[in-house]
């Protein structure tokens, strides 16, 4: 094989471990989009607020990152909750301006309470996955990567089933499809709601907290994925699960091919025209899903 | 003469068919009512029209223009007109606002526009209610905003939205009254409705839609006798 | 009448920098930083609280407008008074982009767009190194020659951000007073229907916007001006962006005087908030946060409205 092959199959096979991580992270907030027609600006803070819990908790009992799940999601899917019952939903029915605002407001608020609490110096998780690499057919497989590329899988597929199999999950699906109608139908929607928002949250924090070990976190970072996660969602079409995954992955392949050519700053330019070409050609996702 | 006519329209929504190849035309100074059961397509029919949907295939001719992929706000330039069944009205603004911004698409000065608005308030009865914010309106005012809005833009066809659902009987008297007025106008008028009775009473003829097709179309006296239409709507039993 | 309140409110404005220039150098500075914060709020106003898009890129167009006006005046020694109509022109430009990209769609994708346009812009103008000296930034020489923009006493800042936030002042009223201001209200409170009343509502957004993006180009010269120093980090960025909404929507959306005094207010709420809690990082951010979050629960129509209420009800 021409070494330029070889190269462009391991950034195709990267792009896709990484695309994985990228569909998973915004499974939340296209899920959150699609029950509540609501976008929530503060998410890339909900994502960083799981990365150090993962990060304390590996301080303070130095077992294994993926322990940290078992804090991480119950924790932030309370939070999620919480905030949506008692301020998101007042915001609810007046219009776009409010509940954008709302969530900015609680993006700015956390990313400062965050530096104030813990400083905006760079932690990195003491125990992280061991740093390996596997050689098949000349192309390297990262440990670290298939990792995190498997657990974005089992992530997705346990939100998947949740959706299709149990009431709860029925029930999101017929508010996502028509409030109306799913009321009607006796679904308790401002608990679907609520319920909806901690989930959405619960899955960030999970990918989160699988995340942390391999980034520097920051009191930031969330700034970083909140236009990652967007884009993600947009291509995939907004409120679409498995579109969102889709996305990841084409996101994960652009980031990595694109690198062959271009320095990474331009390389983020191109995902941004990317995402204006998808907005202006299929604005409803490269799925072309109907969404009202 | 034929205002406006549609050929074979067609409208698919992923499997759905809303549209089957309907066709209807509509005469000068008509008022043409559509009826049919729920689901049958009156609502997309309207939205077809109106520019809201594009047809996957079949022209709209208004006149001797081919319309059919115009943009909403070009078809309203054109002179037709329509109202929301679930009224749209603009919240935060009087009802006097809500009809100058429809007076506005053909009278550009404010001052004029408010003139063309005072005068659709009156005959719309609205006048006394001007100054309330449309946040702050019944749903029996609210539905006369949405024809008043609508008229102000001076339409040649006024495209009208199942208007007199859950209204009372003297409300739907009422109403009648104002198609009739409109009308006497010289406006045409496409009543979509779901009230047979109203309908009968003021249309000149009426087209039946069942499950995106257009199943029978001439005088109420005929329409509501004809089998294909009480099967429709009431089940084999009756036929 | 509400001319003659512009223009008694313009008369107050206008004194504010000699009241400032009595009481302390630092005051001035405060004055100027509040009619920089009001103007830049009522500019977004225009799309923010009338035709109701939330644009969170305004601060892409301050860049573009600082970068322009320099670059013209660094390379080919053009005014920036010249320079702050060609920057504000390039900025109203580039407004389409994010327009395209949003134009027959839901808001919220105008607001992601918005939110990525700063993002770009602020990536681009950090790589091109050779045309903006990236990350160092451009500095520009001090001559305090007038016709070059530049002051030897503060004052005249002042009364020349003064100037530009009667401009936007004046386009929010005369928006208000026209078919343009009915049309945008109509499209903010609901599209379809404005449509159905044969609004073009892509072009009346196109147009809100460049207006928009035109003054708060204008402002991004006047920064430049002042400053004296323009970075991409110093002025495409998110946080300025989000300032410029908070301004506006403490004093109130879609009214003339809503964004106006929600600037003034801002400075001043930041200004004693840096007073008194000086050194504590992210503190002041912390609190302005939660701040926003209380206002939009409290009172979505904004601070001014707040007080409105609370003086009628007394």
């Amino acid at each position: 094989m021409t070494s330029f092959l070889v190269t462009f199959i391991q950034a195709v096979i990267n792009g896709l471990l990484v695309g994985g991580l990228y569909g998973a992270v915004s499974l939340g907030l296209t899920l959150v989009f699609g029950v509540m027609k609501l976008v929530n600006f503060a998410h890339g803070e909900f994502l960083m607020l799981a990365m150090y819990v993962t990060y304390w908790f590996v301080v303070y009992t130095g077992m294994n990152p993926i322990l940290s799940l078992a804090v991480s999601i119950p924790l932030l899917f309370t939070i999620g909750y919480l905030f949506e019952a008692f301020m998101l939903s007042r915001t609810l029915g007046l219009g776009d301006l409010p509940q954008i605002l709302l969530t900015v407001g609680l993006s700015i608020f956390l990313q400062n309470f965050a530096q104030l609490l813990w400083s905006s110096n760079y932690r990195v998780v003491p125990v992280s996955y061991p740093n390996i690499s596997y050689l098949f057919l000349g192309i390297y497989f990262s440990l670290p990567y298939l990792i995190v590329f498997a657990s974005s899988l089992v992530i997705a597929a346990i939100l998947w089933l949740f959706l299709q199999k149990t009431s709860v999950g029925l029930a999101m699906q017929a508010a996502a499809q028509d409030i109306v109608a799913a009321k009607l139908m006796g679904i308790n929607t401002r608990s679907v709601f609520a319920i909806s928002f901690g989930l959405g949250i619960a899955i960030t924090a999970a990918a989160g907290s699988l995340l942390a070990p391999t980034y520097e976190i920051f009191p930031t970072i969330g700034s970083t994925f909140i236009l990652l996660m967007f884009l993600v969602v947009v291509i995939g079409g907004l409120g679409d699960v498995r579109g969102a995954y889709l996305g990841g992955l084409i996101l994960g392949l652009v980031v990595t091919v694109s690198n062959l050519f271009v320095t990474a700053d331009l390389g983020q330019v191109i995902l941004f025209i990317f995402f204006v070409l998808v907005l202006i050609l299929r604005p409803n996702g490269l799925l072309g899903k109907m969404i009202k | 003469m034929n205002l406006l006519k549609l050929n074979a329209i067609t409208k698919k929504f992923g499997g759905l068919l809303a549209l089957d190849h309907v066709s209807l035309q509509v005469d000068e100074k008509e008022v043409l009512g559509v009826i049919g059961p729920n689901g049958s397509g009156k609502t997309t029919l309207i939205n077809v029209i109106s520019g809201f949907y594009q047809p996957d295939s079949g022209d709209i001719i208004l006149g001797d223009t081919n319309i059919t992929r115009w943009p909403a706000h070009r078809i309203s330039k054109a002179g037709i007109a329509r109202t929301f069944q679930n009224t749209r009205p603009f919240l935060n603004m009087t009802i006097k606002e809500n009809v100058i911004v429809g007076a506005l698409s053909v009278k550009s000065d404010i001052k004029e526009a408010t003139e063309v608005a005072q005068k659709v308030l009156e005959e719309t009865g609205l006048q006394g209610k001007a100054e309330r914010l449309a946040k702050d309106t019944s749903i029996q005012d609210r539905k006369r905003l949405e024809v008043a809005r609508a008229l102000s833009t001076s339409p040649k066809i006024l495209l009208l939205d199942e208007p007199m659902a859950g209204l009372t009987e003297e409300e739907i008297r009422d109403f009648l009254a104002l198609i009739q007025r409109t009308r006497e106008r010289g406006i045409t008028i496409i009543l979509i409705e779901h009230i047979v009775k109203a309908v009968q009473q003021v249309a000149d003829r009426i087209t039946v839609l069942d499950y995106g097709k257009k199943i029978c179309e001439g005088k109420p006296q005929e329409v509501v006798k004809n089998p294909d239409v009480l099967k429709a709507y009431l089940g084999e039993d009756y036929a | 009448m509400e001319r003659r309140r512009i223009m008694a409110m313009m008369v107050l404005f206008a004194i504010l920098p000699l009241l400032g220039e009595f009481a302390g150098r630092q005051y001035v500075t405060l004055v100027i930083m509040m009619f920089f914060y009001a103007t830049l709020a009522s500019a977004w106003d225009i799309m923010g609280g009338r035709a109701g898009q939330v644009s969170l890129g305004n601060a892409g167009f301050l860049a573009i407008g600082a970068y322009t006006s320099t670059l013209l005046f660094l390379r080919f020694g053009i005014s920036p008074w010249v320079g702050m109509f060609i920057g504000a022109t390039v900025a109203g430009l580039s407004s389409f982009v994010i327009g395209l990209t949003a134009l027959r769609l839901k808001g919220v994708f105008f607001v992601m767009s918005s939110l990525a346009f700063v993002q770009v812009v602020q990536l681009l103008l950090t790589h091109f190194v050779s045309v903006t000296n990236g990350d160092i930034g451009l500095f520009i020489p001090l001559t305090s020659n007038p016709t070059q923009m530049q002051f030897s006493q503060p004052i005249f800042y002042a009364w020349l951000i003064d100037g530009i936030l009667f401009l936007a002042i004046f386009a929010n009223y005369s928006i208000s007073k026209r078919r343009i201001g009915f049309y945008l209200s109509a499209i903010r409170e609901d599209e379809d229907a404005a449509q159905a009343l044969g609004i073009n509502t892509g072009l009346y957004k196109s147009l809100a916007f460049f207006i928009s993006a035109f003054i708060t180009g204008m402002v991004g010269a006047f920064y430049a001006q002042y400053f004296l120093f323009i970075t991409p980090t110093s002025t495409a960025t998110i946080p300025l962006s989000i300032q410029i909404v908070l301004a506006a929507i403490i004093g109130g959306t879609g009214k003339i005087w809503g964004p106006v005094f929600g600037g003034i207010v801002f400075e001043v709420l930041t200004y004693f908030l840096q007073l008194s809690f000086p050194t504590i990082a992210g503190l002041n951010y912390t609190i302005i946060g939660a701040l926003l979050m209380l206002i939009v629960i409290v009172s979505p129509q904004g601070f001014l409205a707040l007080v409105e209420r609370m003086i009628r009800s007394k």
